[in-house]
Formats: C-alpha cells, structure tokens, sequence
C-alpha cells in the first residue's frame, strides 16, 4: 500500500509537461532507433546520452527509458515488413510476422506486435512496481548453475522447433553451435577458430549475422522468385482490414500474458537479456498454444510470444538496476552510467535515498507505455505504405540497409562481409529445407551456456554434482527431463515405428 | 599568354619551395606547430557504456567544451577481440594526424594474450592520464579483515572464489598477484563485467569479487559489501578511507593500477603528438575533469608525457608478462 | 554431387576440424575444469554424427538454382571493394542508380530520384543523426 501511495506520488513527477515530453521524444526516437537494422537500444542509448546531459536528471532519465522500451516496439516494424529484425529482441516476431506480411497480413502482424508489447511491457511494469525488490533478489539466486540448467532446458526446447525434417534441424543447430564457439574464449581466454584472423578474435557478430540470414538471403530470394513477391506494390491495405477483431484478440491475450511474465522474469535474470527472453517465450508458447505446430507460419499467436517477452523484459531488467545498484543488460549498464554523470548514485539505497527519482521513473513507464502504444498504431497505417513499393526497387534498398546496418553495428566493414556470407548461406539451406531457427537459437544460447558451465565447474572445483545440489537447478534439470527429452522420445518412437511416413 | 603562365606557375612553385625550406631550417630549433583543421577521429576500442567509452566521452566533452581543440572529436567505438579490433584499426592509420585512441592496461594484456601483430610499442604513446584502482570485495560480515579471507584460504585451498571480468584481464592480474605473494591458492571466476561479478558475489556463488571503486561504492554505503584490501599505492578516500592497501598488510609486491593513456597511431608527426599532449594535459587540469571524472569514478589523477608513458608501458609490459605466465595464462 | 549433399560434406568437415581443434588445440579437460575444447568436441562429435546420418539416410534432392540470386551477391562484393575506394556514401548512390537502371531498366529519371532518396534517407538517419561514421574511402569523400 505505501508502494501505491508512493506511485502516486511518482505520477506527479511523471505527468509534469517536460517530462511528458520527453517521454513523447523518446518513445519517437526509440521507435526509429529499434526500427533501423543494425543499431539497436544499446548503441542508440549510449549515442543519445550526451543529450540528455543539459536536462534536470529525472527529465534524462524518463527520456533515456522511454527510448529503450521503444525501441522493443521498433524492432518489430522492420522484422514484419522487410524481414530484417530491427534488433536481435525482434528475430523470433521475423518468423511468424513476415509470413503473416507475405500474406497480405503486414496490418494485422503490425497490429498484433503493439498490442502484445504493450501488454507485455505492461505486466513487466507492474511486476516491477509491486515486486521489484523481491523479484531481483530472485534474480540473485541464479549463480551459474542454475543457469546452466535454465540454458540446458531452453536448448534442449530446440526440439519443438525441427518441425518436419528433423535431422536437417539438428544439423542448423549444431552448426550454429559451432560458429557460435569462434572468437575469444570467454573462460581460458585464448582465441579460438578465429585461424589467425583478428576481426574474428571477438567472435561473429550476431546482428551481421541475423541481416545476413534474414534479409540478404531474401534479397536473393526476390531476384530468383519475382511471383513470390507479388505482395509487394499491390493495392493498399485498409485499416478495417488491418485491426484486429474479437476472435483474434482473444487468440493473443493469455499467449501475451505468458510471454510478459516469462519476459519479464528472464530480464531480471544477470545477464540473460530481452532476445533469450523473447526466444524462451516464443518456444514455450508454441508449446502451450492449441495451434502451437503452425508457429512459424505466420501465426499471431508467434508475434504476440516473442514482442510480449521482449518488452517485458526491458521493464524487468530496471528491476535489478533500482533495487540493487547492477544492471540487467547492457542498455541498462549504458543507463546506469547516465545515472552517475548525473551525480545519482544507483545501488541498494536508491529506493529510500532518491524517492522521487526511482518513483518517477516508474510512473513514466506507465505513461510512456500508453505513449508508445499511440504512437506505434498511428504509424501503422503509413508504415504499411512501404509495401507498396515494388519488389524491384525494394531489392536495392533493403541491400543498402543490410550493407549500412551491418557496417553500422561496430563501424567495421568485415561485418559486411559476415553479413553476405551469412545470406548466401542462409540462400542455400533455405533452399535444401535446412531450417534458420535452430541455428539462431543455438547461436545465441550456447555461449552463455558454456561460461556459465566452465564457471560453474570453477566454483565447485570440477565436482559436477553442483548442478544436482542446488535446488532450483535440480528444479529445472526435473523439468527439462519432463517436458523436454520425454516428449521427443516418445516422438522418435512413434517415428521410428512409421518410417514411411517422412519424406 | 600560356608560356607566361606556365613561366609564373614555375616561379610560384620554386618560390614556394624555397620558402620551404627556410621553415624547415627554423623546424630545426622550433617545432612546427600544429592545429587540426578538421574531425579528428577519437577511437574507443570497446563497446559503448564501457569504462574506455564513458573515458573518451568524457575527454571529448572537456577539450570541445574549453576550446583545447577547435574542431570536432567524434568518438567512434571499434569493439571486438578485448580492444585489439581497435588497435588494428588505429595501427593501419600510419602517418595520421587525425587519428587518437584511447589506450589501457586490457589493450596491452589481450595483445599478449592473443600474440596479436599490434602491441603497445608498434604504436605512438601520446599520454597517460590516469591509474584506475583496484579493490578486493567481500560480502560485509563474512569476513572482517583480509587476514580472515586468507586464513579461510589457506586452510581450504581452491574453494575461496574470486570472481573478476573477463580472462586474463587486470582483474585475472590482481588475483594472481594475491595467490603469489600471500600463498594461498585463490580460484579465479571469469565473468562478462563486474556488475555480474557483483550479482554473484551478492547471491553467494562466489566469495569475493575483484571491483573499482565506482562498481562497488553504493554496495558498501548500504552495508552489503565490505572491501578488505586495495591494489593501489596509497589508500582511498571516502568509503575506501578504512580499507588498508595490500603493501600495508605486508604484501608490498600486490600492486596493481589500470592506466588510462591515449595513443595514435604509427609515425605520427612529432609535432602532432605535442599538440595532443598539450591539449590533454590542460584539459586534465580543468574541474569537471577532476571532479565529474576523477573524484567520481575513484580514479588518481597521473599524467606522463609521450617519452615517460612509452617508458611506463615498456615497465608495465614486462609486469603483465610476468604475471601471465606466473599464472599459467601465457604459455 | 547434388547441392545438399555439399552442404552436408562441409558441415561433417567443419564438425571434424572442430573436434581436431578442441582436443589438440584448446584442450577437452584441464585439471579440474573443462577446457576450451569441451563444448566444441562435445557439440561437433554430435553435429558430426547427425551430418553423417544425413549423408547415408537422406535424399539427395535436386534444385534448379536460379542464377539470378549472384547478382546481389555480385554487387555486394563489388560495393565492398569501391567503398575501400571511394567511401561509402558514393558507393551506395552509384550502387543503387547502377541496379534500377541497368539490371531493373528504369528511366534515368526514376532511377536518380529512387536512388538519391533512398541514400539521403539512410544517411540522413545513420550517418547525421546517429553519428556513424561512415567509411570514407582513399579519396576522402
């Protein structure tokens, strides 16, 4: 209750007009920020700090959240009309939301993103309102042999997502994997498979990577297959066609709900971030989901899982930054720096110290939520104007924007040359029904995976029963053995009975 | 009407030559003076929000600010193989003058780790501006002293986990100089940054963390954290007034500061290097500088010419060298 | 040798360079902790082991490629090299008029228009506003 009164009291900090304002300015430059491929929250954070410097510090930092949790609603623009996740938070909207766009769904996709980060950022909102304290000493407890079981149970869940060729899926995984493992080792410290390359010291880039996959690749794609575009410069698409009736929203609420808790709790996790939230949401969705086997394509249902997850996250990884003093992701770090240009001290104290400071900031996540939301549906109806465009000038332009987005990411032209490695790549697998999912997933998850595994083994002095003795990681490892490895057992059986069946 | 022209060109240009080489003589006795007339490029071989990024933003804002450079700085972050991208990049610059980098003790560690082709001497020390600290954490009540700390790891070798960023880092550094010279054997738990250090440390999956002042400054004003031991020469003000530093607690041979120095690429003009000395000598001695970024990040202000600094890396080279290889993370 | 079957081959080679690394390289188990090789041994033996399953069991499957899909491809190369050249910004104007032009056949009107915008666009955003900097080329530009 004293929680409230103080919210209340927080809402009149956030409501003041520059303060308004600066949630409107930011909720508009993180839109465009997230919506470019290439620069996502954390560079646009770190560019857009110096001018915030001149503000009142509260002013500054409403300005600088309202950027980062836009930048979730964002990121999903590019990922649903041009294939291209605006950010790596957006890659699992990609495969769900542009099917729905080839099928003349851009509308409904769009729709179905903001509504469902807006209930997602909503839930991370008020968790982090009633429960931030709680939920980041929650966060505390994940040392890293529970995540190794969390990251062994999100790995394993690769399982759900091989669809019909399940050998070929297996293959993308561990080739992901593979790649994965290039660069700096982050627990012996020595290079590895970088063959004497230094741009591949720090590893393959992901964001390269990811428009390489996702957005050359179908570059390609449009030059060989022109028909295949046929969506594109068509007739317009109207709003009545594009919002969402009754029947759809009740498809996408309790998908939201879950994926805004799930979101949420995994931003709070050190160093777990707003894409494994979104990629955790996503498969455990199309778990529960009754249409779950369609996810991928082109179901509501997928883009609502992973842009729930996404914003949520972003609210969930303020909880640690308030309560604690340590950031939950990287953007949050950038945050945390302003915080101190500004003479504010985040740690444990902050709460009782600066009052009007941490309440404000939270009264205008609310606002700034509503604010996105606004701003996001009215941009909707001339953002679906872009696929108007033909599919011949469309090539060109989206090669620009892989070029500029991968260059951009590190200002390192051997990123480029990722990037066209990856899409033609990706051209061929695609094209011989080896499936991309996998791969990111794996790509993403493993490296954490494996440090926390070396540094679990580290802790425990090489004993392996650590992972069995903690009681939330024995919890998970349970879990894994239930809901993972038990159903694709079973599966392989039933396979392995009716082998005709394949192919 | 040509002819003469030409004849005129022919004449500008002997002149010219001449002139020339009469302020090439004067060069003998006096420097050329030097003023960028365009962006110079201010490169940050890590990531933005990192301690090298915050450093260089810092600086660029102080020299802009005072007119120390007229043109522009634009900060540009070349991340990737722990800063050796950035030193490959600022290396392929030869002869540049309108290229600096910011330089420090991970740059030099990771060139040795990786046996990268750039290390610190192929390029141009311009200056050091400041040591960094270093800190050992622990979870207030715990343990009270350092002699605690060291009783428990002595009398269970491997167990007492030391948590610090990254691999063969400064802070892998700090903690090979403990088990060296205290002879107790501290395990070494490498994490992305410090703020996971502090999260495991808080959740007890580590027993102490390696930390700079500013990372574990609130921690210890809330009573959470308590640091038993410094890495620096003297000790630190404010919270850190009651940690003794290692030297006091008898181990004379565990110091270690990170610097902070700017360096630009090969060949550069002399006279260039001077005017980036002087600039940022005058802009280390401004307020904001000491105050929003010495006094706030815990830093001790140290600055050493282009000769001195190259003479202090050679020194910190062979440190780090030895250490590396007294740990086994240098073969 | 169909496509897929290639494809095949260099993800089994790739895994076995892996497992050759991991173990000589960077090592599968030191002391008491695993080493730098354990995750890529452990993940290539398994990718190895799928890839050979795909080699003997499944079906080599013919796709007609189009030869359309190299010309991106083509044009990416060639706009990495003049960018070493004459810097980025040039490169992608002449890039994007070069395509409609010459490979979509528009009118140079059109083609000027489209690619002038689009370029001024993307700078506008990246390189004005969000302060990339842009490669610049031998020439300075």
């Amino acid at each position: 209750m004293e929680n409230f009164a103080l919210l209340l009291q927080g809402f009149s900090v956030a409501l003041t007009l520059p303060n308004l304002l600066a949630a409107l300015a930011g909720a508009l430059l993180g839109l465009i920020i997230g919506a470019m491929p290439g620069i996502g929250s954390l560079a646009g954070c770190a560019l857009l700090l110096p001018l915030t410097f001149k503000m009142d510090p509260t002013t500054a930092i409403i300005m600088l959240a309202a950027i980062y949790y836009a930048n979730m609603y964002g990121g999903s623009f590019s990922a649903i009309l041009l294939n291209i996740p605006g950010d790596s938070p957006a890659i699992m909207t990609t495969l769900d939301g542009y099917p729905l766009t080839t099928q003349g769904k851009a509308g409904k996709a769009l729709f179905t993103a903001n509504t469902a980060s807006f209930i997602g950022g909503s839930i991370g909102i008020v968790l982090l309102t009633i429960l931030g304290p709680l939920v980041a000493n929650i966060g505390l407890a994940f040392g890293p042999a529970e995540m190794v079981s969390l990251l062994l149970l999100a790995l394993t869940s690769i399982g759900w997502l091989l669809g019909e060729n399940p050998l070929k899926g297996l293959v993308t995984a561990g080739l992901g994997i593979l790649l994965s493992m290039i660069g700096m080792d982050p627990t012996c410290g020595q290079a590895r498979f970088s063959f004497g390359i230094i741009d591949l010291l720090g590893g393959i880039n992901f964001i390269p990577l990811v428009i390489g996959l996702f957005g050359f690749s179908q570059v390609m794609d449009m030059l060989a297959n022109k028909q295949n575009f046929s969506f594109l410069g068509g007739t317009r698409l109207t709003l009545k066609e594009s919002l969402l009736d009754r029947t759809e929203l009740i498809r996408i609420v309790p998908t939201s709900i879950r994926g805004g808790i799930l979101g949420n709790f995994v931003g709070v996790l050190p160093g777990a971030g707003a894409t494994i939230a979104s990629f955790l949401s996503y498969m455990f969705n199309r778990r529960v989901c009754k249409n779950g086997g369609n996810f991928g394509k082109g179901m509501i249902e997928g883009v609502a899982a992973s842009e729930a997850a996404n914003n949520a996250a972003a609210a969930g990884a303020f909880a640690p930054l308030l309560s604690l003093g340590i950031p939950g992701s990287g953007t949050a770090a950038v945050l945390l720096g302003g915080l101190m240009m500004w003479g504010l001290k985040p740690g444990p104290q902050l709460f009782s110290e600066s009052p009007d400071f941490v309440w404000g900031l939270i009264a205008s996540m609310y606002v700034g939520n509503i604010m996105c939301i606004i701003i996001a549906m009215a941009v909707i109806p001339f953002l679906v104007h872009i696929l108007r465009v033909p599919s011949s000038v469309m090539a060109p332009i989206i090669t620009v924007l892989c070029i500029v987005g991968s260059y951009s990411v590190n200002n390192n032209m051997f990123d480029v040359g990722v990037m066209l490695t990856a899409g033609v790549i990706a051209y061929f697998l695609n094209l011989y029904d080896f499936s991309l999912a996998p791969l990111l997933l794996a790509f993403v998850l493993t490296p954490r995976l494996e440090q926390s595994f070396h540094q679990a083994f580290q802790i425990s002095n090489g004993n392996a029963m650590i992972f069995l003795t903690k009681p939330i990681s024995l919890a998970l490892l349970i879990a894994m053995a239930l809901f993972v490895i038990a159903p694709v057992l079973f599966k392989l059986r039933k396979n392995n009975k009716t082998p005709q069946a394949n192919e | 009407m040509k002819k003469s022209f030409v004849v005129l060109l022919v004449c500008v240009f002997l002149v010219s030559l001449l002139a020339g080489c009469g302020s090439q003589q004067k060069a003998a006795d006096k420097p050329k003076e030097f003023k960028p007339e365009k962006n110079t490029e201010f490169v940050v071989p890590y990531g933005p929000g990192g301690g090298s990024d915050l450093y260089a933003r810092m600086m660029a804002e102080i020299m802009q600010k005072n007119k120390f450079v007229t043109t522009p700085m634009v900060v540009v972050n070349k991340p990737g193989g722990a800063g050796s991208v950035g030193d490959v990049y600022t290396f392929g610059k030869k002869g540049d003058s309108y290229v600096i980098s910011t330089y420090v003790s991970g740059q030099v560690t990771s060139s040795l780790m990786n046996k990268t082709p750039v290390t610190y001497d192929k390029l141009t020390p311009i200056a050091n501006l400041a040591l960094d600290e270093y800190l050992l954490g622990v979870m207030a009540g715990e343990y009270k002293t350092f002699d605690d700390f060291l009783k428990a790891a002595k009398a269970a070798p491997d167990t007492i986990t030391i948590g610090g960023s990254g691999k063969g880092t400064e802070d892998e550094l700090c903690v090979g100089l403990l088990s060296k010279y205290t002879g107790a054997k501290f395990k070494y738990v490498s994490f992305n940054s410090s703020a996971e250090v502090m999260s495991a440390m808080l959740g007890g999956h580590v027993k102490a963390g390696i930390y700079n002042p500013n990372e574990c400054d609130t921690q210890i004003e809330a009573g959470k954290v308590a640091t038993v031991g410094a890495f620096g020469t003297k000790r630190l003000g404010g919270v850190f007034k009651n940690t003794p530093t290692f030297g006091e607690l008898g181990f004379k041979e565990v110091v270690f500061q990170q610097f902070r120095g700017i360096v630009g690429p090969p060949n550069m003009p002399p006279e260039v290097v001077k005017f980036w000395t002087d600039a940022f000598k005058k802009a280390t001695q401004t307020e904001q500088w000491k105050k929003d970024y010495l006094a706030k990040n815990g830093l001790t202000d140290n600055f050493l010419g282009p000769e001195e600094f190259k003479k202090f890396l050679e020194g910190e080279n062979q440190k780090y060298t030895a250490i590396l290889k007294d740990i086994g993370a240098l073969k | 040798m169909s496509l897929n079957r290639l494809i095949e081959l260099t993800c089994a080679v790739v895994s076995a360079v892996w497992i050759y690394m991991g173990v000589f390289q960077y090592g599968f188990w030191t002391e008491n902790t695993p080493g730098g090789g354990f995750v890529p041994v452990l993940f290539g033996g398994l990718t190895l082991i799928f890839c050979l399953a795909l080699l003997l069991k499944g079906k080599a499957k013919s796709v007609t490629v189009n030869k359309n899909v190299f010309f991106p491809v083509a044009v990416v190369v060639a706009a990495m090299i003049f960018t070493a050249l004459v810097g980025m910004i040039v490169t992608l104007l002449v890039m994007v008029f070069a395509w409609l032009k010459f490979y979509e056949k528009y009118s140079y009107l059109r083609a000027g228009v489209i690619s002038v915008a689009a370029i001024a666009f993307v700078f506008g955003i990246f390189g004005v506003w969000l302060q990339v900097p842009f490669p610049t080329g031998l020439l300075g530009i």
